[in-house]
């Protein structure tokens, strides 16, 4: 799924270590979502979003993520 | 000195208790074969080695917090459960595959030990079904 998680920790000046200290997972975790291999769950996510002050919305692209989900289930 | 970690630090404790042992057997029933012998007081000094490890983690504040967002972190728990389940998976076809060696094997040869293998396998695969609707029975109710 695609986040900005890695332009916010850009941003606020955090390298990947210190933002997976923040909200108590491995730094492979924010790693493979910043790659868009793994999705976070519904907690990690607020963690983030609280982290960089933005809603999990924003922080999720959720608009634009179920958009493309949609797109993929119309061809069902 | 505390422990932080007690699971760890057992561990460690059963490492070094193996390492010893076998340093112990090494010494008390030492093999006249030399390569064997390297080869047994080599692998208790890995133990060692690993029980050290993890006592020191488990007595030190920062690595038992970084071992514990290693076991609670939720991407670690879902390679963990890909793995366990691709595993499961592999190992089932292998023993499907043994399955069918050991019925061919028998019916050209009619040793009893491929008669064996395709049993084993057949009743493995068959407490591995019955586990399984088990275990589903069980998540679709507490999920």
């Amino acid at each position: 799924m695609k986040t900005r998680v890695r332009e916010l920790r850009q941003a606020a000046g955090l390298t990947q270590q210190q933002l997976a200290d923040l909200v108590r997972v491995s730094s492979r975790t924010i790693i493979s979502i910043e790659k868009e291999q793994y999705s976070p769950s519904l907690m990690l996510a607020y963690r983030l979003a609280l982290v960089f002050g933005v809603s999990v919305e924003e922080l999720c692209c959720l608009e634009e993520n179920k958009r493309l989900e949609d797109e993929q289930f119309e061809d069902l | 000195m505390k422990i932080y970690n007690k699971k760890g630090f057992v561990a460690g404790l059963l490492w070094m208790a193996a390492g010893v042992f076998c340093l112990y057997q090494d010494a008390v029933d030492a093999s006249d074969f030399l390569p064997q012998q390297i080869k047994s007081v080599v692998l208790s000094l890995v133990m060692l080695a690993a029980g050290l490890t993890c006592l020191a983690r488990a007595l030190s504040k920062s690595a038992s917090r970084e071992d514990k967002i290693e076991a609670l972190d939720e991407r670690s728990r879902l390679v963990r459960l890909k793995t366990n389940s691709l595993t499961l998976r592999v190992m089932g076809w292998a023993r499907v595959a043994a399955m069918l060696a050991g019925l061919l094997g028998y019916l050209c040869t009619e040793n009893l030990v491929f008669g064996c293998l395709f049993l084993f396998g057949g009743l493995s695969l068959a407490l591995e079904a019955v586990v399984a609707i088990a275990a589903a029975v069980h998540y679709e109710t507490h999920m």
